[in-house]
């Protein structure tokens, strides 16, 4: 009977996954500014968030071993661990193809991909660890409390430290509105800079209910600069135009703006930014986040009963020498 | 090959790694398990020991590390695998960005 559960079980998850993939590419539509490429994001921030449960879920049975001193403990610490190494790889490659994209560059050591790649580093260090270890109980022991020690810096290095960074381009900036990326308020004739782009305000010209600034831009320590012209909208306190930086494919926009003091807020945007108003995209979204979810406790359970097998095996061999 | 036309393929190169990855995962740690409850079952009847009745013992070092010699070499390959398909990528977009030549080369 639990065979034949789990069996079902696979089959749902595989049915589930492979209905996320062909929606993927056949009801989501292209997001603007970004076409087809940003159908990777369905991917890429689904697999991040699996790789956060599964090192959860290792620390719990880390703890719990410490505790209880069960070989089956570790055995899911351990599976679960891996697990999530796995996942935090596939985030940080289909991140650098979808950096490729949309930045020009597979890596441009953006503070989410260095604190994503700290992370992959300290957890590679836990299985580094394990393998130089002989002796099981003492391989146990240390890995757990490593495993603990490795978990409390997960939160830190995938929330905290992502979002106290000035300059980061990534999602939490760039595709979520009403995010806390205010952007920067410039008085005219002021510099500032925006992700690695320095801009400086020249001017703001009002036509009725629209006002137009006047925007340079350039990349620091390179001569090329431009000037961009956003507008905004008085009357509905919205954007009217956002100018594209040069040879890239982010957007200048003008998010607030107060004529008496002569200055403005201005912020730069990712293509899709709003990725998720879109209602087909979100159910999708959601869709695949669970899936890839289902998919790692598949694979949890039978790399944890391989790792229980393997203990077993060897207990017996103990027993019988 | 337009520039969308391009970038689908991309993304679809990039679902497939995922799946190839997780793919060959769940291949190699299923077929560990067949052969582990295959090596349990072909134990000698008098040496079977229920597991729940087997009392906790030191083990020696007979037990595997975590990471064995083969899941490195697994590593190893998914990393060339890797590197491979960050460099068709580059390749790709290099073949774009260059000119088509116009007529022959000259001797």
């Amino acid at each position: 009977m639990a065979q034949r559960l789990g069996f079902i079980g696979k089959l749902l998850v595989g049915v589930w996954l492979a209905g996320v993939m062909i929606a993927t590419f056949v009801v989501i539509p292209p997001y603007q500014g970004l076409g087809d490429a940003g159908r990777i994001v369905i991917v890429h921030v689904p697999t991040a968030w699996v790789a956060v449960i599964a090192f959860t879920i290792s620390a719990v049975y880390s703890a719990l071993y410490l505790r209880r001193r069960r070989p089956d403990d570790d055995a899911k610490a351990t599976a679960a661990a891996e697990g999530g190494l796995i996942f935090t790889l596939l985030s940080t490659l289909t991140g650098m193809v979808f950096s490729q994209i949309a930045w020009g560059v597979f890596w441009n050591w953006d503070p989410r991909q260095v604190t994503i790649l700290i992370l992959l580093l300290i957890y590679a260090a836990l299985f580094a660890l394990r393998s130089a270890i002989d002796d099981p109980e003492r391989r146990r022991r240390l890995a757990a409390v490593y495993s603990l020690f490795a978990f409390v810096t997960m939160p830190f290095l995938m929330f905290v430290a992502p979002r106290m960074a000035d300059s980061t381009l990534h999602p939490n900036c760039a595709f979520i509105k009403g995010s806390d990326c205010d952007g920067i308020t410039l008085k005219i004739g002021h510099v500032g800079q925006l992700g690695d782009q320095k801009v400086q305000l020249l001017g703001l010209e009002r036509q009725g209910d629209i006002v137009v600034a006047q925007v340079k831009v350039s990349t620091p320590g390179l001569a090329s600069e431009a000037i961009l012209r956003p507008g905004y909208d008085l009357a509905s306190r919205s954007y009217t135009d956002r100018p594209t930086f040069p040879g890239q494919r982010f957007t200048l926009a003008i998010e607030s703006v107060d004529l008496e003091r002569g200055e403005a807020r201005i912020n730069m945007e990712a293509p899709g930014s709003g990725l998720l108003a879109n209602q087909r995209t979100l159910w999708v979204f959601l869709a695949s986040n669970l899936g890839f979810t289902m998919m790692f406790i598949w694979m949890f359970l039978v790399r944890s009963q391989v790792l229980s097998l393997e203990v077993q095996i060897a207990q017996r061999k103990v027993a019988l020498a | 090959m337009s520039e969308s036309t391009s970038a689908i393929y991309v993304s679809m190169a990039t679902v497939l790694l995922v799946w190839v990855t997780i793919a060959i995962y769940l291949a190699q740690v299923s077929a560990q398990l067949r052969s582990l409850q295959r090596d349990l079952k072909s134990d000698p009847p008098g040496s079977a020991q229920r597991p729940e009745e087997m009392t906790p013992q030191p083990t020696a070092a007979t037990e595997s590390p975590s990471v064995a010699a083969d899941q490195w070499s697994w590593m190893a390959w998914y990393a060339a695998l890797t590197y491979g398909c960050v460099e068709a990528l580059g390749g790709l977009q290099w073949l774009r960005s260059v000119p088509k030549a116009v007529g022959r080369w000259a001797k």
